[in-house]
């Protein structure tokens, strides 16, 4: 029943994959169900999707106050999406966390970003060279798809972007790439790019 | 989804691929060239997974020559049961496939490539049009699974169903993708279904 879809959401046990496998590649119909299944989770995988900037998680949120360079915040849960956070009188619970500064990017050791557990989040305070207008945001995974985008209103001379990212977004190791733009003006040259590394140790245990 | 002609894998079909008929050939690697990647997707790197499709089909296409097949219907289960080789040997030596033949026609396969190429960019480009008009809920369902990868328990309770229920979503989009990619391919080649069952 539905052995399509159990295979396509790797929910087989491999002896079950062996004999699927083996009856799709002689059976039409269901060699025909595969590919359709393929077509569609490949061209999801690779991006056809697009992305939506109205996405009921809102993986990002942006933080318009200007900030010294240690920043303790106050941060409400239910911005997060829909996993709620036990705490004292309610829904959501108030946490205090330290940013990450990002540079643009440069040789060297890239800031490592500890993501912590589901339902926490990372600050990131990003350096971009032009404060004033519109910024557009796109924070890529370390394969290069795309985890979220957005429009912001660019932050106050000399200050800093603030970005809050759900820690559930970064779950694979490796390098994040955040590229900021003019929204104004789409030429690559007005584009900035901020990397970090999230560490495959602290990713493995959550 | 794109233009097949139907074939049966029948003695003639043998015969015909032995004698490298292109249209053949054309279609073989086509049809198993999906079912391929689907299986070898989850079990290698993917720098790893065309090395093992050509693997794969050099060895069917050798053996065809050299033994022919007892029964033509069972050739789908000698493909996969060559590819299930295949794994194992990579598996074993955690490197990549065998040198290639001697007489493996590398121009041809660079002119199949281009012509491969634009297959694959129309074929994207369908599958982009596709999606763009899947109802949001869908859209959002497999953004989540497949491209964000969140676990299926975490949608799971976001949308509030259960296991069985969420392969019920994902098989009803699934349904709705066949359909558009069908109406749209139809659309795009009116001769599509007079061509079917060609042998």
């Amino acid at each position: 029943m539905l052995a399509t879809e159990r295979y396509l959401l790797d929910e087989m046990t491999q002896l079950e994959r062996h004999v699927f496998e083996d009856h799709y590649f002689g059976c039409e119909i269901c060699a025909e169900d595969i590919r359709v299944a393929r077509l569609m989770k490949e061209g999801v995988r690779g991006g056809l999707l697009g992305t939506s900037r109205q996405s009921r998680w809102r993986p990002i949120e942006v933080l318009p106050w200007a900030a010294a360079a240690t920043l303790a915040l106050v941060v409400g849960y239910q911005t997060l999406g829909p996993t709620k956070v036990p705490g004292a009188g309610g829904e959501f619970a108030a946490q205090a966390v330290a940013p990450i500064t990002l540079r643009p990017a440069t040789r060297g050791q890239l800031p490592r970003v500890n993501p912590g557990a589901a339902g926490e989040a990372v600050v990131l305070a990003v350096d971009v060279a032009r404060g004033t207008g519109e910024l557009e945001y796109d924070l890529r995974a370390p394969s290069g798809n795309s985890l979220a985008s957005g429009r912001v209103p660019g932050p106050a001379a000399g200050a800093p972007l603030f970005l809050l990212v759900p820690s559930r977004i970064l779950t694979a190791a490796g390098d994040y790439t955040l590229v900021v733009r003019n929204a104004t003006d789409r030429a690559d040259s007005s584009s900035e790019q901020f990397q970090f590394s999230v560490n495959a140790a602290v990713t493995d245990k959550r | 989804m794109p233009p097949r002609l139907r074939y049966q894998f029948d003695r003639e079909y043998i015969d015909r691929l032995i004698a490298e008929d292109p249209d053949t050939a054309q279609h073989f690697t086509s049809y198993f060239g999906d079912l391929l990647s689907m299986k070898l997707r989850s079990r290698l790197r993917p720098a790893l997974i065309d090395d093992a499709k050509q693997e794969t089909f050099m060895r069917v296409f050798a053996t065809l020559r050299r033994d022919g097949l007892r029964d033509p219907a069972t050739l789908g289960a000698f493909v996969n049961s060559v590819c299930n080789n295949v794994l194992f040997e990579l598996y074993r030596s955690g490197a990549k496939s065998t040198q290639l033949e001697e007489d493996y026609e590398t121009a041809d396969e660079k002119a199949r490539s281009a012509e491969s190429a634009m297959v694959e960019a129309e074929e994207q480009s369908r599958v982009r049009d596709v999606l763009a008009e899947m109802p949001q809920k869908d859209r959002e369902l497999l953004r989540w699974l497949f491209f964000e990868e969140r676990s299926k328990d975490d949608v799971c309770r976001a949308l509030k169903v259960d296991r069985n229920y969420l392969r019920v979503l994902v098989h009803r989009a699934k349904a709705r993708f066949r359909d558009e990619l069908q109406s749209r391919t139809a659309g795009a080649d009116p001769g599509h279904e007079a061509r079917r069952d060609h042998r």
